[in-house]
C-alpha cells in the first residue's frame, strides 16, 4: 500500500512539474511585456529596459527556467504586477474559500448521484427509477453558473434563507455547493445505475440472494460496493471540470476565493496572479486525484497495487 | 531493439497464416471486401443509426430540439423582430425600469431598452457559431493526435499521452483566461481558445480505441499488402473510429456550449454589446432581483439546447452500441 501511494505521489509530482512548466511556456510565449506593465504605459523606455534588466529577463532561458523553478520549490510565486502584493500570499488567503467550496461540493456530488441511482437501481422501470433519470438529465443539461443565479433568487431573496453572496455568514457554502453538486451529479447517477444494475447480474448476487440475504442487503453490502468503481474512476476524470465550475461559481456568489481571483488578475493583465492560480488549481486537482486513486484500490482489493502506478 | 523485432516477425507470420486463410494477398492492396461493397453497407448503417435514433421520444425530441437550434443560428437575424442592437425609447418605461412581455417586444426589453427576443435569438447565433467551430476544431486535434499516438505507440504515444494528462490537470477556462489577457477577446479568439483547451478528452478516447482496432487483421494484411502508415491510419484505421467520434463530439457540444456561456459570464467571451447567451444571463444577473426575467430566460434557453443535444448524443450513442 504504501509503495503503491509513494508511486502516486511521485507520478503526481510529474504531472505538477508539467503544469508548472506549460505554465512558464505560456508566460514566455505570451506578448505581455513585464517590464513594460511593471513600469506603466508612458515610462521611458530606458526605464523599461533597467526593470526588464533588474528582472533578469535579458538572461538565457534555461536559467530563467531553472530560478523559475528554485523560487517556485521556495513557495516564492511572484509579486501581483497590480496591488504589489506577493501572490503566494494572495493564493493563501483565498485558497481555503476555494477548498471548503470544492470539497462540499465533490462529496455533495456524490451522495446526491450515487442515492439517485440507488434508488433507480433498486427497481428497474419503477417511479423511482423514473424520477431518478428525470432528475439526473436534469442536472446534466442546467448550466450550472446560471443554477447558481436560481437559486439565489429562489433562496435568498424570494425566501431569505441564505445570504444574497459574500461569505460573511457561515451558511455562505450551501447554495453554492448545491449548485455544484446538483448539476454534476447527474453524470454520477447514470454511471452509478448502468454499474448496479451489472453487478446485480454477477454470480455472487446470486450467491447472496441464494444465502437468504435481502434485496436491500445485497444491493447495499453486496454489490454498491463493487459498483462505485467506476464512479470513483470518474470522479478522478472530473476534477478539473468540477475546479472550473466552481472558479465560475465564485463569480456567481461573490466568494472570494481562487476564481474570483483569476477574474480579477484577467482584467488587471496581472499575469503572475492568474499563473499562481493555475500552479494552485492545478496543485489541488492533482492531490485529489491521488486521494481518488487511493480510494479505489481501498474500495477494491482485487487492484494490483504493485502493478497500477 | 530486439524485442520490437521480435514482436514485427511474430506479426508477419501471423498475418501470412491468415491471409492464407483468407486470400487476401491474391488480390492485392484490396482488403477483405469490395469497395462497393464497403460504401452500399456504410450507407445502410447510417441509415439503421438514423432509425434507431428515432425510434424512442427522447431521441425524436433530440432531433428536433437540435433542428430548431440549426435554424435560429442560421436564421437569427431574419427572425428576430427588431435588431438586436437598438435602444428603443419606448423599451423602457417612464422610471427607467425595463417593460415586460407585450404584443411589440414578446420577451420584453433589456435593461437598455433593447428587445430582449431579437438579442436571444442573434445571442443564440452567436452562441453556437463559435461552439460549432471550436468542436469542429478541437475534434480534428483529438482524433490527429490520438490516432497518431494510438498508431504509432512508444514514445510518441507517451509524450502525447503525458501532455494531456498535463493539459487535463488545469481547467480549461483557466487556460481560456490566458488568451483573454493578451487579446481583447473575439469571437475569432474564443473559437481558437476552445478548439486548443476541449480537444485532450477525445485524443484519449481515440487512442483507446485506436491501440484495439490496430491490433486486427485487417490493418495488418493492409500494411503486408504495402499500404504506408499514414495509408493504413486514414483508409483503414480511422473509419473504425468515426462512430465513437461522431457521439462524443455530440455529447462534448453541449459541454462546449456551456463554456462558451461560461467565459462570457465570467467576461472573457464574447464582448458586449454583441449578444450571446453567457452575455444575457451577465448582463440578467445585474438585475436578478428586480427583473429576473433577464437572466432567467436565457438561461432556460441554454438549458434546452443543451437538453437536445445530450439527448440527441444519448440516442446516437446508444443506437451504436446496440450495432455493436
Amino acid at each position: 500500500m504504501l509503495r503503491f501511494v509513494v508511486r502516486r505521489f511521485l507520478g503526481g509530482v510529474g504531472v505538477l512539474w508539467g503544469v508548472v512548466t506549460l505554465v512558464f511556456i505560456i508566460g514566455f510565449v505570451i506578448p505581455i511585456n513585464p517590464a513594460r506593465v511593471i513600469a506603466g504605459r508612458n515610462a521611458p523606455l530606458s526605464v523599461v529596459r533597467s526593470i526588464y534588466r533588474q528582472l533578469g529577463l535579458d538572461r538565457p532561458l534555461p536559467v530563467q527556467y531553472g530560478e523559475y523553478l528554485w523560487h517556485l520549490v521556495h513557495g516564492d510565486l511572484g509579486v501581483s504586477y497590480a496591488t504589489n502584493q506577493p501572490v503566494s500570499q494572495a493564493l493563501m488567503q483565498r485558497l481555503p474559500y476555494t477548498l471548503e467550496l470544492v470539497s462540499l461540493s465533490v462529496l455533495g456530488e456524490l451522495v446526491i448521484g450515487v442515492g439517485l441511482a440507488v434508488i433507480a437501481a433498486r427497481k428497474q422501470g419503477s417511479l423511482g427509477d423514473g424520477v431518478a433519470s428525470v432528475v439526473a438529465m436534469t442536472g446534466l443539461t442546467v448550466p450550472t453558473f446560471w443554477f447558481g443565479l436560481v437559486l439565489l433568487y429562489a433562496f435568498a431573496y424570494k425566501f431569505a434563507f441564505f445570504p444574497l453572496g459574500g461569505v460573511a455568514s457561515a451558511s455562505w457554502v450551501v447554495l453554492p455547493a448545491f449548485s455544484l453538486a446538483f448539476t454534476g451529479a447527474g453524470f454520477y447517477t447514470r454511471i452509478g445505475r448502468s454499474s448496479i444494475l451489472d453487478e446485480l447480474n454477477e454470480d455472487y448476487v446470486r450467491t447472496a440472494r441464494a444465502k437468504g440475504a435481502t434485496n436491500r442487503r445485497v444491493l447495499i453490502r453486496h454489490a454498491l460496493r463493487n459498483a462505485l468503481r467506476p464512479v470513483v474512476t470518474m470522479a478522478g476524470l472530473d476534477f478539473a471540470t468540477l475546479m472550473g465550475g466552481v472558479l465560475v461559481t465564485e463569480q456567481v456568489f461573490g466568494i472570494p476565493g481562487l476564481g474570483t481571483l483569476s477574474w480579477t488578475a484577467i482584467l488587471q493583465n496581472d499575469l503572475p496572479m492568474l499563473e499562481g492560480v493555475v500552479i494552485v488549481v492545478g496543485a489541488v486537482i492533482v492531490v485529489m486525484t491521488i486521494l481518488t486513486d487511493v480510494l479505489y484500490a481501498l474500495l477494491d482489493p482485487r487492484v494490483n497495487l504493485e502493478a497500477t502506478g | 531493439m530486439p524485442a520490437r523485432r521480435g514482436v514485427a516477425r511474430a506479426r508477419r507470420e501471423r498475418l501470412v497464416r491468415s491471409s492464407r486463410e483468407h486470400a487476401v494477398l491474391s488480390r492485392p492492396a484490396v482488403p477483405a471486401t469490395g469497395l462497393a461493397e464497403v460504401s452500399e453497407r456504410r450507407s445502410g448503417r447510417a441509415w439503421q443509426t438514423w432509425r434507431a435514433v428515432v425510434s424512442r421520444p427522447s431521441g425524436v425530441v433530440g432531433v428536433v430540439v437540435t433542428l430548431l437550434v440549426v435554424v435560429v443560428s442560421v436564421f437569427a437575424t431574419v427572425l428576430a423582430p427588431h435588431s438586436a442592437y437598438y435602444q428603443f425609447p419606448n423599451g423602457l418605461a417612464s422610471d427607467g425600469a425595463p417593460v415586460g412581455p407585450s404584443a411589440q417586444f414578446l420577451l420584453g426589453t433589456d435593461a437598455l431598452g433593447r428587445d430582449l427576443l431579437s438579442r436571444l435569438l442573434v445571442g443564440i447565433q452567436n452562441t453556437m457559431e463559435v461552439a460549432v467551430v471550436a468542436n469542429v476544431i478541437a475534434a480534428a486535434i483529438g482524433v490527429a493526435v490520438g490516432s497518431v499516438a494510438g498508431y504509432a505507440g512508444g514514445w510518441v504515444d507517451v509524450v502525447l499521452m503525458r501532455t494531456t494528462e498535463v493539459l487535463l490537470a488545469v481547467p480549461a477556462i483557466l487556460l481560456a483566461g490566458f488568451i483573454a489577457l493578451v487579446t481583447q477577446p473575439s469571437k475569432l479568439s474564443l473559437i481558437v481558445i476552445i478548439g486548443a483547451v476541449n480537444w485532450f478528452y477525445l485524443a484519449r478516447i481515440v487512442r483507446g480505441e485506436v491501440l484495439v482496432i490496430r491490433s486486427r487483421q485487417f490493418v495488418e494484411a493492409s500494411a503486408v499488402a504495402g499500404a504506408r502508415h499514414p495509408q493504413v491510419l486514414v483508409r483503414h484505421v480511422l473509419p473504425q473510429v468515426w462512430p465513437l467520434v461522431a457521439v462524443y463530439t455530440t455529447l462534448q457540444f453541449s459541454t462546449t456550449t456551456i463554456f462558451v456561456a461560461s467565459l462570457s459570464y465570467v467576461g472573457v467571451g464574447i464582448q458586449p454589446p454583441t449578444p450571446s447567451l453567457g452575455d444575457l444571463i451577465s448582463e440578467g444577473s445585474t438585475y436578478l432581483t428586480s427583473v429576473p426575467r433577464l437572466a432567467i430566460i436565457p438561461g432556460i434557453a441554454l438549458g434546452l439546447i443543451v437538453l437536445g443535444l445530450n439527448l440527441l448524443g444519448d440516442a446516437l450513442r446508444d443506437a451504436l452500441a446496440r450495432r455493436d
